[in-house]
């Protein structure tokens, strides 16, 4: 059995991997598309919170780190959210109108990767940044410790994930948002225009990868490429909970960062190859994923 | 208040509707019918903005206006035209399968700022349609089909209409279940909503519209009264069996 602090590595990572496969499900729902960008909006999250943080001590607002943290992470959802509507505005809906087939928008999702990391690597620079000592401490516990950056981290993403569900649940929006997923032409017929929902989905995804890359950035290193691999595990967390379901989403990621960190700890190199193998195996059990549609 | 003038409904393959003029008053009862792929569904959707205006990229869409109280409505989206008070009961229900019923009203109501106005509706919705109030928290997809077209008409209503379109709602119901459905939907227009139906069944749309429309390959050969439609030589033997 791993250690406690494995575990945690892996709660740590289940947590990034569940905020963006859950964005990506929702826009999926809704656009029917699959956008190959959010890596980078998790990438242009953490750097929006880097400077919003840094920038905030710098003017010596002498904010104490509860309230700094938590506003630094909505401005860099704000930001980066605007940036998604603006992207769905621009580029998506253009191209996924009669006339356009599907490689067009997945194209144009995929350039836009290099895009965005060229524009952060000219902005921001190459190396790397790090916000090691934002939270530094570690919580001695017991029989293990872990550092108050990791908390902060399953935290956030615990408030974020409860915030996702009251407003999915709970207000107009949320209806709307479902009913245009489930039937968007009947949902057009009672005044839902589902050409805005897309742009709110879009924004409230792309908010979602933008505050899974700020509540990381004190963990892990900040730079233009950082968005990749966690975009690659996003997608293998909705492989394994049923592209679609946003329920699949959160269980997959959560599934996929545990088994990540513990494969990690036994085969340390090839860890993500064996991580793929297994991913075969769950879909071979269940061809739909955990929670998906049987595949007629 | 409804007036389509010279309207065609095109697909890629075919022409769904063509040269198709109609106009409904307020407080009628209009049916429109015709067999199976005759260009009535086509022609409420062309209505509802659901069918964009053809450009001339495109070889599909549709061409000619519609006016609605004057305005014209043809090139407005699906939802603004929703919003200004044209709704429709589409063709299978579409109940949206995973909100409760209870959420699937609040949808129809979607575009009303009237909290007590939306609460008052729900109530007479539920004295129509008193199966549904024991249904509030199910999902839609655990209701049966009666129920379903039930709370597919309730969801319309809550948007307090203007005026009604239903597509073939008789479709897939049983003898009992459609002689009651078609007294709700006489009750409804009583109560001074317009009403367009869309239907396969002549009979039905017959007893019930005042006015009606025969399309067949999406033409229109034949309109008048439906108490002298009821007598024409042609329907009766083309629609009514006799």
């Amino acid at each position: 059995m791993p250690p406690a602090e494995i575990w945690i590595d892996g709660l740590v990572q289940s947590c990034i991997y569940m905020t963006m496969a859950f964005g990506m499900v929702l826009v999926f729902s809704i656009l029917g598309i699959l956008n190959w960008t959010h890596g980078q909006f998790y990438m242009l999250g953490a750097f929006v919170f880097y400077y919003a943080i840094t920038t905030a001590a710098r003017l010596r607002f002498h904010l104490p780190i509860y309230v700094s943290f938590p506003v630094s992470l909505l401005v860099s959802g704000i930001v980066v959210g605007g940036l998604g509507v603006l992207v769905e505005k621009l580029v998506i809906e253009r191209l996924t109108s009669p006339g356009y087939g599907m490689l067009y928008v997945t194209a144009a999702t995929l350039a836009l990767i290099f895009f965005f990391e060229g524009a952060a690597g000219m902005s921001f620079g190459l190396l790397d940044k790090g916000l090691a000592t934002v939270l530094p401490g570690v919580l001695e516990l017991d029989s293990f410790s872990i550092s108050y950056q990791k908390i902060a981290v399953i935290i956030f993403t615990l408030v974020i994930m409860i915030s996702m569900y009251i407003v999915l649940n709970r207000t107009k929006v949320g209806l709307a948002i479902r009913a245009a997923a489930q039937e968007p032409t009947a949902a057009s017929l009672y005044g839902i225009s589902v050409g805005r929902v897309s742009l709110i989905v879009m924004g409230i995804g792309c908010a979602l990868a933008a505050m899974a890359g700020g509540v990381m950035a004190p963990v892990y290193p900040i730079n233009p490429f950082m968005g990749r691999l966690p975009m690659i595990f996003s997608l293998l967390a909705i492989i394994i909970g049923g592209l679609g379901s946003l329920t699949g989403a959160i269980v997959g990621g959560i599934i996929l960062g545990l088994l990540n960190s513990v494969i990690a700890y036994y085969v340390s190199y090839l860890s993500e190859f064996v991580l793929f193998l297994l991913v075969i195996v769950i879909l071979l059990v269940r061809p739909q994923g955990l929670f998906g549609a049987p595949i007629k | 208040m409804l007036e389509l003038k010279n309207i065609g409904v095109y697909y890629k393959k075919h022409i769904a509707v063509r040269n198709l003029s109609l106009s409904v008053n307020k407080g009628d009862f209009v049916t429109i019918l015709g067999s199976n792929g005759a260009g009535k569904t086509s022609t409420l959707n062309a209505i509802s903005g659901i069918i964009k205006v053809k450009k001339k990229k495109t070889d599909e869409g549709l061409k000619g206006e519609i006016y609605f109280k004057g305005k014209k409505i043809s090139g407005l989206t699906a939802a603004k035209i929703a919003s200004l008070g044209i709704i429709q009961i589409p063709e299978g229900r579409k109940i949206f399968p995973l909100l409760t019923v209870r959420e699937n009203l609040q949808v129809g109501a979607y575009l009303r700022k009237d909290g007590q106005g939306v609460q008052d509706s729900l109530e007479k919705a539920l004295a129509l349609f008193p199966d549904l109030k024991d249904k509030l928290d199910a999902k839609g997809r655990e209701l049966s089909g009666g129920q379903q077209q039930m709370l597919a008409i309730a969801r319309g209503l809550m948007a307090q209409p203007e005026l009604l379109l239903f597509d073939e709602p008789s479709l897939g119901l049983s003898p009992l279940l459609r002689q009651q459905l078609a007294e709700k939907i006489k009750e409804i227009n009583r109560e001074g909503t317009t009403v367009v139906l869309v239907e396969q069944n002549a009979r039905l749309g017959l007893m019930l519209a005042s006015y009606g429309y025969v399309l067949e390959n999406g033409e229109l050969i034949l309109q008048g009264k439906t108490s002298d439609l009821l007598n024409n030589e042609e329907v009766r033997k083309a629609y009514l069996g006799v």
